[in-house]
């Protein structure tokens, strides 16, 4: 709230700037015929922010907005100065190159990357992942909320929640190991196929497996954990409203859907523009230590590929482009997004 | 509100003046005259110190290094004691952990203030190319030869070396590693247990060899180890009353040893991880050859009837070990790996077995005399040990200095470990003698705890000579030298050296080597799990030509490179 006063402010301090400079220009051109001194100007444009919107808001939430410096302060040393570290894409980088003077190459390494045969298996390979992974995760959170929230027992609710929030805290390297021992062609998975007749399965090895593997182990661990916001929204939602609906014979069904789903719809469509706009971003680690020869036709994802370029390879500038590539994918997703969800429900981002 | 901007002003100073403060070189460099004049500076006499007691106090050098986790410091260690009482060369040692090594590798390579080299560099040839040749941050060591007197005279006697160290401007940017003990070029041995034969020929399998005959050296063809393989595939060979836990051919896939390479060595193929082998001096995917399509097929035919575990495909070299060794019962029939030692609890419990010869009628015939073995692409040179920057002062002594490690008492000793704790002190007719390790610890780790290991030359010329092999390199260079060494054509068949690529040729590599190694690796292992078919073979030979694969582009680059080799 307090970034949408200031922004407004600074748009109503702009306009006003105009209107009277104009005055301020005519007046002494016909008494005088003389410009004001520097310091006169200065003050003048002190005087009129001091008493614009903007100087107002300030003078009365300064103390407030000090509160934003931290935040301000941080968000601008470690994500916008780096930042500038997006130019190397359009050099030819190497460590230790000056980044502001490098050897500029133009468009060089997107055009490289557009014309390589893995571009599209890659995008196809990121895209199916992510897009399968987000069909499947973003409703889970939603329903295992609305299921604990409507149990009646809350001890139960309680115990669950923990239960549920308990496998986040695994590391991704920890989880990977549990894969294999599970899924491996002596774990458990396979041992409980084989003695009900089926033939063990290279899980590891097909190519088919791949997908399903990465992203329910994924679901498994955060489903607990995104829930909670949720849960969070639920609990917010005023007792009336339901006392209200059950006199009027609605059943409980019918509760969570007229009463329940409605309450938390903003939080819902806030967390669906953020994942659509995270969408593209899935993390190298996890397909790497799942990649094998096997499902390495599924399993290059544009994310493994920069790993491969930039660390191993040493093309750091390609590997960045690759990566700005991919960004600015998500960029336009999230505007779409965005947009999408401003005319249909009037609930955005920004 | 004063008081709050003025601050917020310090604190942006302080952030500013400690970004600013980098640490900067106050070391003065010595013109070599200088030094000869006040530090006694001299190099041509490796038995005599570089500097005098002054050059120790003054002059001093930084080495950044990488050290495996068990190591010592090498600042503690004997052997780095004894060259600075030898020479006076005072070198401080930044180590990070191997681990660490990786990322601040590239940045040590950017910003290199204050320190001279980096040993245990580990630089590819991309890197010594974008470093040296494009960039110009490392030093042209050839330019200083005149420094290194027992390095010079290695150049001047192994062309092939100089060869594979100069880059394709004509500089060499890395000192590199010689251990030339022949151990590398044939990864794989094929070992058979004993006992699980012998009981295979009592219960009646009859592939024509008498009890007598199961022991190191059995030749076998594939129609032999089919036989003994499904005898140990459906019969409780370990006796624990479980049929189905042996495991009759094991190895592990893509491993840089102990891997599937050998098995088709059955087709008369000399395969290696890379698939990429010089036949008759021409640089050849072994994946364009029909007989590879026959190969897996065969192979195919074995995985699926259960002869090769086919966990064997995605076992990790961890579990591949523990499963030879930690259960009471044996579960390999018989399994490729380096040596026998370190795969199983009881060596004498398997023997070692020359290749596997093809099948005798199956495709005609046609691969009935075929026996080969995998030829790895494994260089017994690395190229990229240790690097020095461009306008490190005193270069010339640190260079006399590390020249020191290419002699051949000093070799043996960073790479193994210190006179007194790996070698025995007193020589054997004038030849370094390991030693036996204290109770309670092994000669690896012993090794790995006092040897820096990194630059060294170590040639066929100093085992038995000046050093002793130790045993159990000894052991498997014997049986190498039976069963691997003779059994493929040392004339048209040759691994691929070290090659040096230009900048033009890097980024071809880099273009489609993503696209080349994800396609062979995808597609062989798909053959050896599910067979491949005529028509499947046809596709992948048009395809793998084509610039969507890119198999011909690479080949191309790696000709190139060869021929230059070469000298042609």
């Amino acid at each position: 709230m307090e970034s949408n006063s200031y922004q407004d402010g600074q748009v109503l301090e702009s306009e006003e700037q105009a209107v009277p400079a104009s005055e301020a220009e005519s007046e002494p051109n016909a008494v005088q015929a003389e410009k004001p001194s520097f310091k006169v100007r200065v003050n003048e444009l002190m005087k009129r922010i001091k008493y614009s919107n903007f100087g107002r808001n300030f003078r009365k939430n300064w103390t407030y907005l000090l509160f934003l410096i931290p935040a301000v302060v941080v968000t601008f040393i470690f994500a916008y100065i780096p930042m500038y570290g997006l130019l190397i894409a359009f050099q030819d980088f190497v460590p230790g190159d000056n980044i502001l003077n490098g050897a500029w190459i133009g468009f060089d390494n997107f055009t490289e990357f557009f014309e390589n045969y893995v571009f599209w298996d890659l995008m196809g390979n990121t895209f199916l992942l992510c897009i399968l992974g987000f069909i499947i995760g973003f409703p889970l959170p939603i329903l295992v909320a609305v299921m604990l929230h409507t149990t009646k027992n809350k001890k139960i609710t309680k115990f669950l929640q923990t239960v549920f929030n308990g496998p986040h805290f695994i590391s991704l390297v920890v989880l990977v190991g549990m894969l294999y021992l599970f899924f491996g062609r002596y774990g458990l998975v396979n041992n409980i196929i084989e003695s009900a007749g089926g033939e063990r399965y290279m899980f590891f090895l097909e190519k088919g497996a791949f997908r399903p593997m990465y992203i329910l182990s994924s679901n498994w661990q955060d489903f607990g954990w995104s829930s909670i916001i949720y849960i969070a929204a639920l609990s917010g939602v005023e007792q009336s409203q339901h006392e209200a609906a059950q006199i009027d014979g609605a059943s409980r069904v019918q509760r969570i859907l007229h009463v329940d789903i409605p309450a938390i719809m903003p939080i819902i469509s806030v967390m669906l523009i953020m994942s659509i706009g995270g969408l593209m971003g899935v993390g190298y680690e996890k397909v790497l230590l799942l990649q094998t020869d096997g499902n390495i036709g599924v399993s290059e994802i544009i994310a493994t590929y920069v790993y491969k370029q930039g660390i191993q390879n040493a093309r750091a500038g390609y590997a960045t482009a690759v990566g700005l590539f991919n960004s600015v994918i998500n960029l336009v997703l999230l505007i779409i997004a965005n947009t999408a969800s401003k005319r249909f429900s009037e609930n955005s981002l920004f | 509100m004063k008081k709050l901007c003025v601050a917020i002003a310090l604190g942006c100073a302080a952030i500013m003046a400690l970004a600013g403060c980098g640490a900067k070189d106050n070391r003065t460099s010595h013109s070599v005259d200088d030094l000869k004049k006040n530090y006694d500076f001299q190099w041509t006499d490796t038995s005599k110190p570089i500097l005098n007691k002054d050059g120790a106090k003054d002059i001093t050098f930084t080495v950044f290094s990488s050290k495996n986790a068990s190591a010592l410091e090498y600042g503690a260690m004997d052997i780095m004691d004894t060259l600075f009482e030898d020479t006076n060369v005072n070198v401080l040692w930044k180590q990070v952990s191997e681990s660490v090594y990786g990322e601040q590798k590239t940045l040590t390579l950017g910003n290199h203030t204050g320190i001279d080299a980096i040993y245990h560099a580990g630089l590819s040839s991309n890197e010594i190319t974008t470093y040296g040749v494009k960039r110009h941050n490392l030093l042209a060591i050839d330019e200083y030869l005149d420094y290194m007197p027992t390095f010079k005279s290695i150049l001047e006697k192994r062309e092939d070396i100089k060869k594979q160290i100069t880059s394709t401007d004509g500089h060499i940017y890395a000192l590199p590693r010689v251990e030339e003990m022949g151990l590398l070029q044939n990864p794989n041995l094929l070992f058979l247990n004993k006992a699980w034969t012998e009981a295979a020929i009592d219960g009646g399998v009859n592939i024509g060899i008498t009890k007598d005959a199961v022991k190191n050296g059995l030749e076998l063809n594939a129609d032999q180890m089919e036989k003994l393989l499904t005898y140990f595939k459906n019969n409780d060979m370990n006796g624990n009353g479980k049929k189905n836990d042996e495991r009759p051919l094991n190895f592990v896939w893509g491993n840089w040893q102990g891997n599937q390479c050998d098995l088709f060595g059955m087709f008369g193929i000399n395969d290696n991880t890379e698939h990429r082998i010089i036949k008759d001096g021409q640089v050849t995917y072994t994946v364009l050859d029909d007989a590879y399509k026959d190969a897996c097929n065969y192979i195919n035919g074995w995985l699926e009837n259960g002869l090769i575990e086919e966990e064997s495909l995605d076992i990790s070299q961890d579990t591949f070990l523990s499963k030879g060794k930690s259960n009471p019962d044996e579960l390999y029939g018989a399994f490729y790996w380096w040596e026998s030692k370190t795969v199983v609890t009881d060596e004498s419990h398997y023997i070692c077995c020359k290749p596997l010869k093809g099948p005798q009628e199956a495709y005609g015939g046609k691969y009935k005399n075929c026996q080969t073995v995998c030829v790895s692409n494994n260089p017994e040179i690395s190229t990229g040990e240790l690097v020095f920057f461009k306008g490190a002062p005193n270069i010339e002594v640190l260079l006399a200095y590390f020249d020191r490690y290419y002699l051949p008492e000093i070799s043996a000793q960073i790479n193994y470990g210190p006179i007194g704790i790996a070698f025995e002190e007193e020589k054997e007719n004038g030849m370094l003698v390991p030693k036996d390790p204290p109770a309670g610890k092994t000669a690896d780790e012993l090794r790995l705890q006092n040897a820096p290991l990194g630059i060294c030359y170590l040639t066929a010329e100093q085992w038995g000579k000046t050093v002793q092999m130790e045993e159990r390199a000894q052991v498997r260079l014997d049986r190498l030298k039976l069963y691997a060494t003779p059994y493929y054509d040392h004339d048209k068949i040759k691994p691929i050296p070290n090659l040096q690529f230009s900048q033009e040729e890097l980024s071809t590599l880099s273009r489609y080597q993503t696209a080349t190694d994800n396609y062979l690796r995808e597609n062989v292992l798909k053959w050896i799990r599910k067979g491949v078919s005529d028509s499947d073979w046809t596709t992948h030979k048009n395809k793998a030509v084509t610039a969507a694969v890119g198999i011909k582009e690479v080949t191309a680059v790696y000709q190139a490179a060869y021929n230059r080799y070469l000298g042609k």
